[in-house]
């Protein structure tokens, strides 16, 4: 090129084609978002209200206030419309036929099949999320199955599955679905299963716990400090959840996953077991689960045995009745010790029951109550 | 583009983008005030924001093209003319400048070599993260080397020379040591952290060494070419780069295998200290004999204080470092907490001493297929774990191999103990072991690590799996095993497993995948099936795990064939030269941060054209010539990685290499004088152009595999040196070409150099290879270099560097 004055032409050429540069790039934002519309999975939310700011959601403590076209915390309830809806209603993405201790589940229906079902989107973001690909993202980008509450039940039915399970991601955050599945289930005879982390509003619970039979509530620490970093959530709704689930009568089972660094800390698991002592929920299973590294959390160790069998221990001590070991197969801990007697009451090894020393939930040595649903 | 061009086209992106911004922002204004229905209102919000950013961008742009104006500004004075070349005398001779060069040179190198790898030991182990880190380092020496010429030309040299070298000498385990302490410090405990956290981090980390080595560059040519009274950056260019070929060579050949990353850095604080001491020590700089010598010192105390365990303790909290060493495959710690011992490679946990499951799960899904396994090849992984699981099936002979020799060292008091004589184990190259077996397998089991980084992707090739089945009885049984998401595969974990499935598929008739802790890959010529607890429970082998108790083989066969009918047959294959895989992991893993890449890819984009346009012909010359450098140099290292492994080792020897190369054709440059520089430069680009070409070639010479190996790593090597001569002549000959002070020249054209070369260390090595394929790549760096060079021929290039 010579060293002239540049040209009108090539001026306005190269002036634009810079501009448009720079512009392009909202378009390459907006080919990436998903798209807040409704669809055939679409339902009217059952808690929310319309505020100046937008629609609130009152499914869960994130209250999140929702602008026109956007979508809450957890991916699946948008505005539209002023109206809020919830995106995951009839398509799950996660379809699988499990065995109920894979849950897991000790005291409920022992060698039963649950039909397990899950949606896209989370309301917390936990960092050792073992489905974080279906708990941190939209229904809108995930490959879902086509299954209504009717088709869901049906399945179940079809394959001999005596409960269903809303599992995998959160159920909280497709209440909805949740819901009506439940509420059909229970015309039909199924039970169903909640598999949650239990950070749920009061009001939204206790009307879904009308068709609930059982909850695994994953209790993730004792630390609202921790709760926060570690899950972007908090502790205290986890704790009104678990004292609602049993006064509403629902089977409970409380899941706490020790996370190296995170959750091992003996004098908070001390504390933990002491409310749940304290708060009338003694009676019903704590698991310790062993943390294996996952998602963003891979750049620790696994949870040493020792620690899981320490916890447990320290569980039993602040009068746990029933403290087990989850996710390392062959340990004692796996089994149900009668609390009176001390004899062994069910022999597990994996998902299957060995031996069972139980006649009408009663220990068949000393007579003692073994809470839980046996048939 | 001329300079006056250039503004003009600056001036018009900035006039648009405050229109647009200012505009768009005064119609929201009004419908805010006067609660208009305005439609669209959400998308004109984000234009608004968009063309701030694009304001904001530019306006950077132009506070840095006006950098001198605004310095001045709050100096109160008026830019200096530049003082003619030569008028300025100073204290150091040739012989002390071409030292310091040197010294900067090993220095900037061993540096570059073991804090890249520390970056990748304590962030995560994957290409993506050294692409990041080495552009970071290279654009910030670009940006040191650009600040050196507005240095102060001052007769005392010495004062500024021998302090920035020795605190160049230690900044590098100072920088270690900050890697190491803040990564759980500043981050969540445990935890990965995304790409703009890595970018962060290295571009902070790395600001205080990167902008003093650039600096002292063009201040150290600018001197030389001073005493000299002549242009000599191709010189001061080429002895550094002799000192880069000395601190490669000590890091690839010794450091390495003696020291660990830690002490390795010890080491290079203390010799520069001592050799800072006897260069400096008659030059009168007050402190600087007395700071050599307490660097030195300290070096050593601290070197025998053995710090390796308690730096790596901050990334490894409340665990007990048993061991830390730096092998050619990574850093490898080995950590008990309790009765748990857990391995780590690069700061991934590779197995832990209670973790059963997996070998469990390893054994007995493959070996499950057949009524019985004679010869079982065993790859990586858990060794000892594995085979008292393989002994359960009486196997005729197991033979393990470890490419990573360390790992077997520290396994050896466990191996011993398990060891017969049906079991044979070996450290080698895992594709060396299998392309000279004279054995035929019956099993092969791979253990081996996820392909995400170039190192690992040549396991999954179809050119290994082929090979692998030569060594493979009729009917024999593949596996290995790779961490997937549990319930659902997401787009990018759908298209990793489809290639892999696919590229199986290629060289095997049957193929299954079970799902357990991994998703494990079955092939073979035989029919394989899910009946696995059926087939122990035939034998009567007693597992912890495995058995019918926790899995139910219906359920396993329904999810495996879920997640067989769900991958897309019509998808790529990973091939040695076309490796998608390793792409297909990196989407996977940025799948992990929600991150929305585009903009840090426009920014690049951006910040690149307005370099390459801001310079002048022969500026931009050497930008291509960097940049198309650093991708020929990657794709020699896929070609060598691909057929030989052992990535580290050979990043280091092939850094040596082009940097013996630059030396060579930097240093040779000056000896050409027929022709003139500019014409020079245009024979050169297009020299860059052809060797492109033939470099592709090289890569599909036929029967390569066979030849003699000594042979072609020559043949490479020589490719490699070849590079960096042709690189280094184009130095010598764009900074001859160009015009200005001594400090003016040499700060343009090493920051060119360095900003294209970061250029293509993201753009060629993370997304031109694994998407088009090493070929294509080549082919776009030859027609590149060839228009380029064209171009050139055909408009001539006068003195002051323009057309």
């Amino acid at each position: 090129m010579s060293n002239q004055e540049m040209n009108k032409r090539e001026f306005l050429k190269q002036g634009l084609a810079a501009t448009s540069a720079i512009t392009c790039s909202p378009f390459m934002s907006l080919a990436g978002e998903p798209d807040e519309k409704l669809w055939k999975w679409s339902k009217e939310g059952l808690y929310w209200s319309a505020t100046p700011r937008g629609s609130k959601c009152l499914i869960c403590p994130n209250e999140c206030i929702i602008k026109e076209g956007e979508a809450g915390l957890c991916h699946n309830r948008i505005n539209h419309n002023g109206v809020l809806y919830s995106v995951a209603y009839g398509n799950p993405c996660a379809v699988n036929i499990d065995p109920i201790e894979k849950k897991p589940f000790n005291h409920f229906l022992p060698g039963s099949r649950a039909y397990s079902i899950g949606t896209a989107g989370c309301n917390l973001a936990c960092m050792n999320c073992q489905n974080w690909t279906i708990s941190q993202t939209s229904p809108k980008e995930t490959r879902n199955y086509d299954l209504m509450p009717d088709k869901l039940i049906e399945q179940t039915i079809a394959n001999n599955c005596q409960s269903v399970a809303y599992t995998y991601s959160e159920p909280i955050s497709f209440y909805e679905y949740t819901f009506d599945s439940a509420k059909l289930a229970r015309e039909q005879g199924i039970k169903n299963v909640l598999v949650t982390a239990g950070y749920i509003n009061e009001e939204p619970l206790r009307n879904l716990c009308k068709y609930i039979d059982a909850a695994r509530v994953d209790l993730k620490s004792f630390s609202n400090d921790i709760y926060m970093k570690l899950s972007a959530g908090s502790l205290q709704p986890v704790l009104n959840t678990l004292k609602i689930l049993a006064e509403q009568g629902v089977w409970l089972e409380i899941i706490n996953l020790i996370v190296p660094e995170w959750t091992d800390d003996p004098e908070m698991i001390k504390r933990m077991c002491n409310w749940l002592a304290k708060n009338g929920l003694a009676n019903y299973p704590l698991h310790f689960d062993r943390f294996h590294p996952e998602y963003k959390l891979t750049q620790l160790s696994a949870t040493p045995i020792a620690i899981l069998v320490k916890a447990r221990e320290i569980a039993i001590a602040e009068g746990i009745k029933y403290v087990y070991i989850g996710n390392v197969p062959g340990l004692d801990a796996q089994n149900t010790w009668c609390p009176k007697c001390h004899d062994l009451v069910i022999e597990r090894r994996g998902f299957s029951v060995l031996q069972r020393n139980l006649i009408k939930g009663c220990c068949t040595k000393c007579g003692e109550k073994i809470p839980g649903v046996w048939e | 583009m001329e300079k006056g061009h250039n503004r003009k086209l600056w001036n018009v992106l900035l006039l648009f983008s405050f229109l647009a911004t200012g505009l768009i922002g005064l119609l929201m204004v009004i419908k805010i005030n006067y609660k208009l229905q305005i439609p669209y209102y959400e998308a004109l919000l984000s234009y608004h924001v968009y063309f701030g950013i694009g304001m904001f961008l530019v306006g950077i742009i132009h506070f840095w093209w006006h950098l001198n104006y605004y310095l001045n500004l709050f100096k109160g004075e008026k830019p200096k003319e530049a003082d003619p070349p030569g008028s300025v005398q100073n204290d150091l001779n040739s012989s002390d400048l071409r030292k310091s060069a040197f010294l900067l040179g090993s220095t900037s190198m061993i540096a570059q070599i073991i804090l890249v790898r520390e970056f990748l030991s304590v962030f995560k182990g994957n290409e993506l993260v050294i692409g990041l880190v080495l552009a970071n380092w290279m654009v910030l020496t670009g940006i040191g080397a650009s600040l050196g010429k507005h240095s102060i030309r001052t007769k005392k040299v010495s004062g500024i020379v021998f302090p920035a070298l020795l605190i160049l000498s230690v900044l590098p385990f100072i920088t270690a040591f900050m890697i190491n302490y803040l990564k759980n410090k500043i981050f969540p405990v445990g935890a990965m952290i995304d790409l703009f956290q890595i970018f962060t981090a290295s571009l902070l980390l790395l600001i205080p060494f990167c902008l003093v080595s650039g600096f002292l560059f063009t201040y150290i040519s600018g001197h030389y070419s001073e005493v000299l009274k002549k242009n000599e950056t191709g010189t001061v260019y080429g002895i550094e780069s002799v000192g880069s070929i000395i601190g490669g060579l000590l890091s690839a050949l010794i450091f390495i295998f003696v020291f660990s990353s830690i002490e390795s850095l010890l080491v290079l604080a203390a010799i520069n200290g001592a050799a800072i001491f006897l260069i400096g020590k008659e030059k009168g700089v007050s402190g600087l004999s007395a700071a050599s010598l307490i660097i030195v010192f300290s070096a050593v105390i601290l070197l025998f204080l053995h710090p390796e365990k308690g730096i790596r303790k901050w990334v490894y909290p409340n665990q007990r470092i048993e061991v830390s060493k730096d092998s050619p495959y990574g850093n490898i710690v080995v950590t008990t907490r309790g009765d748990l011992r857990s391995v780590y490679t690069n700061n991934i946990l590779m197995y832990d001493s209670e973790n059963f499951m997996l070998n469990e799960e390893s054994v007995h899904f493959v070996m499950g297929q057949r009524p019985s396994s004679s010869n079982i090849l065993l790859v990586s992984g858990d060794l000892c774990g594995q085979i008292r699981e393989l002994k359960k099936y009486n196997p005729i002979s197991i033979d393990c191999v470890e490419e990573n020799r360390w790992l077997l060292v520290l396994s050896t008091d466990s191996l011993s103990k398990i060891l017969s004589e049906v079991i044979t184990v070996q450290s080698c190259d895992p594709i060396r072991f299998i392309r000279n077996s004279l054995k035929y397998y019956d099993i092969a089991l791979l253990n081996l690590p996820s392909p995400s980084t170039l190192q690992n992707n040549r396991f999954y090739t179809l050119e290994f799996f082929r090979h692998m089945k030569e060594k493979l009885t009729p009917g024999a049984v593949l596996s290995f095993g790779l961490p997937a998401p549990v319930n659902y595969l997401n787009q990018e974990a759908l298209d990793l497993t489809s290639t892999l499935l696919m590229t199986l598929k290629r060289a095997f008739k049957n193929v299954i995948i079970i799902p357990g802790e991994k998703n494990y890959f079955l092939a073979s010529d035989n029919p394989l099936n899910y009946g696995i607890t059926a087939a122990i429970q035939q034998r009567g082998i007693e597992n912890r795990y495995v058995n019918s108790d926790y899995f139910n083989d219906n359920l396993i066969k329904n999810r495996g064939e879920a997640i067989l009918s769900s991958l897309n047959p019509d998808i790529e294959i990973n091939q040695n030269l076309k490796p998608v895989l390793y792409k297909q992991e990196m989407d996977f893993w940025l799948t992990h941060f929600n991150g929305k890449y585009w903009l840090a890819i426009f920014l690049v984009g951006l910040l690149s054209l307005y370099v390459f346009m801001s310079g002048n012909i022969s500026a931009k010359a050497i930008f291509l010539t960097g940049f198309s450098a650093t991708g020929l140099e990657v794709i020699l290292l896929f070609g060598l990685v691909s057929y030989f492994g052992a990535v580290y080792l050979l990043t280091n020897l092939v850094f040596t290499g082009f940097m013996a190369g630059l030396a060579i054709g930097s240093l040779g440059g000056k000896l050409f004088t027929q022709l003139t520089a500019g014409r020079y430069l245009s024979l050169n680009q297009l020299l860059i152009g052809i060797f492109s070409a033939a470099t592709a070639c090289l890569l599909y010479i036929p029967g390569i595999m066979n030849i003699s190996q000594v042979l072609v790593y020559c043949v490479f090597m020589a490719a490699v040196v070849l590079t960096g001569v042709m690189t280094g002549f184009q130095f010598t000959k764009a900074s001859h070409n160009q015009t200005g002070s001594f400090s003016i020249i040499p700060g343009r054209t090493y920051s060119y150099d360095l900003y294209g070369s970061a250029l293509g260390a993201l753009l060629l090595s993370l997304f031109a290879i694994p998407k088009l394929g090493i070929v294509t790549t080549a082919i776009i760096l030859c027609i590149l270099n060839l228009l380029f060079g064209i171009f050139l021929t055909l408009k001539g290039i006068n003195k002051s560097g323009s057309i």
